[in-house]
């Protein structure tokens, strides 16, 4: 195949990316195709269907929706040929926008991985993808602290203590509150947030102390907030939760339908049929994003991010700005951890956050700083780490410990193919200094 | 319009154009006139006995300021200054005794540029011989000398300085038999610090066509006249002296009314002494030595390389006393306060949250503290046993070792020093491994999953290989956890390299892949597991493999090589970083990779480099555990090396001798750690938090000198750590 380097510069100019990027990104979408061919449609055999359940049996069972069931080998076929198309325009024409042409990709890519894995089988899709959504909520609201963090210039490596922090801090009040002092849990639950949400607002105003009032590396500062988190956390509960049993204890919240909206087929049950936190971050999620970028805070955070000296010019108080934002992610932070415990498991275990924190970071720097594009890629996140625990169920020829790596290989290969073109806030890291 | 300031200007007895201090001062003091617009009264002093009348005449004429020379009028005019106190007096060299409110000394830090001439000096000579041409022995001329000396020993140990003194700075003659006197002695370099006496010496060296070195001023413009005269091109270069921007400089000052009494200094950093251009010579100096003296310069300017002669011209080497006092004794303060603080802040969290303590609190608030107290008391006392041993026992162990030669009772009274060294062999590969990165710019929180992974190439290599001598199959197994390690951290060197993707979130990443690696290969009849057994753990490696213990007598210390091993590894990355090219370019590019980057040094080449070397240490730290303590590989998570490595680095100050004696110091704090659980119940992860602390405090020094009143310090150089996300 020989095409002209003319040809190489137009299909890359089409794309904004640069030609041998281009280039790579053909062979990719061809090496993806290729994949399909030789590992899954191959091992199908005639005849075999693979069975997704698109019901979640919740509430909204009164309207069932029927089973997709596809034909195995024939799908995976169809598939391998749709990426290997699909690469071949690539490399002869060139997409307009080479990252979605990327995840639709992946796309397909994983709908051939799960026709293989569930052949012969049934696979609740929709009870994947509410899961999927549920392991997002952390890892979502771990990025939003670091946009509402980075956007005026403040890198917030601490998210991870930040976590825990609020995970211990939850546990303990709404267990307290529970147990020992015998409110219903429709006042302990909201007490232990609010409670989760105050120690996280100390812990940011501990490193926007240490990082804009005294200037300490804006990484070691965030590493200390981490390896305190991990040592009070860790000695409180060998100190307090191992000898008092009850107050390890809050219950967890329970989905609430949202009318009408939750009988939507298939997406209805996933995304309107989650606890009250769930809703917390969809709202949270707006707002951040509409204070962001149509607000006079948010014009200003912005600014603070990328020219601090011009802010400060025209009068804005760069200190007082940052600050407001990092004890605000603090709180955004400590709210992840709380969701953990309130809307998960109920429970608080040592370093039960596991790298969530350091993925939300990812996932901020994946969706390029902006509050959607964050709640996007750790979309993505929640997706492998739930892959990982249906797959086991189904039996996959996979060792398990090589599935719970996906979260983490996954942010990897996202930092190294993304970043690149991740343009950070300007003055991000940056200590600023009055003159 | 404000009246315009009257400035007199009076030379010190030589002539306004002598092409030195008269000559430069006036001109900066015309600079100044010209810049804003200041009258100026010149008088010339034709000899000493009219100088004290020329300055009266110059005040009686109505300057307000009077600018002169002071290496040797300095008491004639402080005298002056307490008759006329509305006259305020600039003098050139010269510090003032007393706290006169009216008389300005400009100083020079002339040691710094004699140290340049030194160690260009050092570079040139070929006989080893270099000459020093003085004046009279007055302080800028001492400094001169000094500074000269230290830095001929600085960058050539074998080459001697001999000394004339002239005891004149105007004797040409003297100068001439000076300079003849030290070539015939052998002297292939002279510096002359001796006005024009000085200038004659070194016109008579380079007809002789010896490298010379002027001060003051720049000689190819003065002595040589822009090179015209003979033997220009012998000239190396001046240590000069700006003698003009000096004057200029309290000038501008005394313009805005910020002149007040007291002394300005004049050196490296602010420009107001270095080395001239080379002029002819330039030709002739390779550019290794261009590279050195560029070195050299920018370590005097940071404070890194000290000229070690005092500001009044004593001399600081070889006198231990002037060495400890010149320590910098505060920062070494700063570390033990906030080792200090953070001891205290965990003594609250140890007493507030201890349930006896409580229960004695119920009984009333007396009760309580002296619970609260004693619960710290017994904790700590386990703590420090725990670390350093009981000093009873072990006296009385060394007491019966001595009369009966029965070593059991020493060897278990100091079992807690060596398990303490024992601790801090792991944390010394750790502590050196993330410093190295912090030199390059790179922030390697990895070092607990390299660690795995090393522990697992060790084992591998241990138990799998069979059949070799202990001295090939001990070195094989240490290889294979660097190596193990090494490859592991290069991982996100090279993404690091390559993409821009941060190193803190790929290491940490990394971990987790690593534990679950550890977790696949060692589970119950998995690739690695030990069979027929029903915990995951690893076959035991050969006793081949095993690192020596110290005290084989006594299993239970377990002490070993791994101690020398790591000690080896200290003096190794010390010597890597700081002595060699490749740590040259590994610090450069840390310090700044832009600049790095121009200057030719590939930046991605030496990230990947640094992570390699990084992951080796850590890998190595891994290895020792297992070949030296464990000797098999348990699948136990979280060994908790990642984090407390940082603190090691940042304690140490990324240098190996700092982290080494920071990892002693977190080997004892755990090995008290691990008795403080054991017999006061005190939950491990207190040193979490005592490390938390420790960082917090170090990184920010300011909260100790809050807390405990103290000043800030003078400026030192900055040491770089780490940056933002994106590519360097």
């Amino acid at each position: 195949m020989s095409v002209s380097p003319s040809t190489w510069e137009r299909i890359a100019a089409r794309g904004g990316i640069s030609p041998r990027k281009a280039r790579t990104h053909g062979l990719i979408f061809i090496g993806a195709g290729l994949l399909i061919y030789l590992l899954f449609a191959r091992a199908a055999a005639i005849g075999e269907t693979s069975t997704f359940v698109l019901n979640f049996g919740g509430a909204a069972e009164t309207a069932p929706v029927p089973d997709l069931v596809l034909p195995t080998a024939p799908t995976l076929y169809a598939l391998a040929l749709v990426c290997a198309f699909l690469g071949g325009w690539q490399l002869a024409r060139g997409f307009r926008r080479p990252n979605l042409a990327l995840g639709v990709i992946t796309g397909l890519f994983i709908w051939a991985f799960l026709t293989w894995a569930s052949r012969g089988q049934s696979f609740n899709l929709t009870g994947m993808l509410n899961s999927a959504l549920l392991r997002a909520v952390p890892i979502a609201l771990a990025a939003l602290s670091g946009v509402i963090c980075e956007r005026c210039a403040v890198i917030n490596i601490g998210i991870e203590g930040m976590m825990l922090t609020g995970a211990f801090t939850a546990t303990l009040t709404a267990s307290l509150a529970l147990n020992l002092w015998g409110w219903p849990s429709w006042a302990s639950m909201p007490f232990g947030l609010i409670c989760a949400l105050v120690a996280g607002a100390w812990m940011g105003l501990l490193l926007a102390i240490l990082a804009v009032r005294f200037k300490v590396n804006q990484i070691i500062a965030g590493t200390a907030i981490n390896i305190l988190s991990v040592g009070i956390t860790s000695f409180l509960s060998a100190r307090i939760l191992a000898h008092f049993q009850q107050l390890n204890n809050t219950g967890t919240l329970q989905p609430v339908p949202i009318p009408l909206l939750y009988r939507i087929p298939v997406i209805g049950p996933v995304i309107f049929e989650q606890n009250l936190l769930v809703y917390l971050l969809y709202i949270l999620l707006v707002v951040t994003h509409i204070v962001l970028f149509h607000t006079r805070w948010g014009l200003r955070t912005r600014a603070v991010g990328e020219h601090p000296r011009a802010a400060d010019t025209l009068g804005i108080n760069v200190f007082r700005v940052r600050y407001v934002n990092v004890t605000i992610g603090g709180m955004v932070a400590a709210l992840g951890g709380a969701f953990l415990i309130l809307g998960s498991v109920g429970r608080f275990d040592e370093l039960m956050t596991a790298g969530k924190g350091f993925i939300g970071l990812a996932a901020m720097i994946f969706g390029k700083w902006m509050p959607f594009g964050a709640f996007g890629a750790a979309l993505i996140f929640g997706f492998a780490d739930a892959l990982q625990t249906k797959l086991a169920i189904l039996e996959v020829p996979i060792p398990s410990q090589f599935l719970l790596m996906a979260p983490y290989l996954m942010t990897i290969i996202i930092l190294a193919g993304v970043v690149g073109e991740a343009v950070p806030p300007a003055a991000d890291g940056q200590p600023y200094e009055k003159q | 319009m404000q009246e315009r300031l009257r400035v007199g200007f009076v030379t010190d007895g030589g002539r306004i154009d002598d092409g030195s201090f008269n000559q430069y001062a006036y001109e900066g003091t015309i600079r100044a006139a010209q810049e804003y617009g200041l009258v100026v009264e010149l008088i010339e002093t034709r000899s000493p006995a009219e100088y004290e009348a020329n300055i009266r005449q110059a005040i009686e004429r109505g300057c307000q300021l009077v600018v002169t020379i002071g290496s040797t009028t300095g008491t004639t005019v402080e005298r002056l200054a307490t008759r006329y106190p509305g006259v305020h007096f600039v003098l050139v060299d010269y510090e003032p005794i007393q706290a006169s409110r009216n008389i300005t000394g400009l100083v020079f830090a002339e040691d710094q540029a004699g140290f340049l001439a030194g160690a260009l000096a050092g570079l040139m000579t070929d006989t080893n011989v270099v000459g020093f041409v003085g004046g009279v022995d007055v302080p800028p001329v001492r400094k001169f000398r000094l500074g000269f000396e230290h830095g001929v020993a600085f960058t050539n140990r074998r080459a001697k300085v001999l000394t004339v003194y002239t005891r004149s700075f105007t004797n040409e003659q003297k100068g001439r038999e000076a300079a003849e006197e030290l070539v015939a002695q052998g002297a292939d370099v002279l510096f002359a610090a001796a006005g024009g006496c000085g200038s004659a010496a070194i016109r008579a060296a380079a007809a002789r066509g010896t490298w010379v070195i002027g001060s003051d001023q720049d000689h190819w413009k003065t002595t040589f006249r822009e090179g015209a005269e003979p033997g220009a091109d012998r000239l190396l270069t001046s240590a000069i002296k700006r003698v003009d921007q000096a004057v200029y400089e309290a000038l501008s000052l005394a313009v805005a009314r910020k002149l007040h009494g007291g002394t300005l200094r004049f050196d490296l950093r602010n420009g107001g002494v270095g080395l001239a251009p080379y002029h002819a010579a330039d030709v002739a100096i390779p550019s290794e030595v261009r590279g050195r003296m560029l070195e050299v310069a920018e370590g005097l300017r940071t404070g890194r390389i000290s000229t070690q002669v005092g500001p009044k011209g004593e001399d600081l080497e070889r006198r231990l006393l002037a060495r400890v006092t010149a320590w910098n004794w505060q920062s070494a303060a700063m570390i033990f306060l906030a080792i200090f603080t953070a001891l205290a802040i965990g003594a609250v969290f140890i007493a507030a949250f201890d349930p006896e303590v409580w229960t004695a609190f119920g009984k009333g608030i007396g009760t309580g503290l002296a619970a609260a107290g004693a619960s710290v008391a017994r904790a700590y006392r386990a703590f420090f046993e725990g670390a350093l041993g009981n000093p009873a026992r072990i006296l009385a162990g060394f007491q019966i070792w001595i009369e009966t030669g029965n070593s059991a009772r020493l060897l278990r009274a100091i079992y807690p020093i060596t398990e303490g060294l024992r601790l801090a062999t792991p944390y010394i590969f750790a502590g050196l491994a993330v410093a190295l990165g912090f030199r390059c710019g790179l922030f390697n929180i990895g070092a607990e999953g390299q660690y795995f992974i090393g522990g697992l190439t060790s084992v591998y290599v241990g138990y799998a290989v069979k059949g070799l001598p202990w001295f090939i199959h001990l070195p094989l197994a240490l290889a294979a956890g660097m190596l193990g390690g090494a490859l592991w951290a290069s991982i996100a060197g090279f993404l690091k390299a390559r993409t821009g993707a941060h190193e803190v979130i790929n290491t940490i990443m990394l971990n987790y892949i690593a534990y679950r690696l550890a977790d696949y290969l060692l589970q119950v009849g998995g690739p690695m597991a030990r069979p027929g057994d029903s915990r995951p753990v690893s076959p035991e490696i050969l006793p081949t493999a095993y690192l020596p213990q110290f005290f084989p007598n006594d299993p239970s210390i377990r002490l070993n090589a791994g101690l020398l091993l790591a000690l080896f590894a200290v003096w190794f990355v010390y010597w890597l970083l700081f002595k060699t090219t490749v740590g040259f370019e590994i610090r450069a590019v840390g310090a700044n990779p832009r600049a790095a980057r121009t200057a030719g040094i590939s930046v991605a080449r030496n990230i990947i480099l640094a992570m390699f070397l990084s992951g080796g240490l850590a890998g190595l730290a891994g290895a020792h555990d297992i070949l030296g303590v464990l000797h098999f590989m348990p699948n136990a998570f979280f060994s908790g090396y990642g984090f407390d490595s940082i603190a090691l680095a940042l304690l140490g100050k990324s240098h190996p001798v700092g982290v080494l004696l920071a990892a002693l110091l977190f080997g004892f704090l755990r090995a008290g750690a691990q008795r403080m659980q054991g017999v006061a119940h005190v939950p491990i992860d207190i040193i979490s938090i005592l490390q938390a602390l420790i960082i917090i405090f170090i990184a920010a020094p300011e909260i100790i000198r809050f807390i405990y009143r103290i000043r800030a310090p003078k400026e030192t150089a900055e040491i770089v750590f780490t940056r933002g996300w994106g590519r360097v």
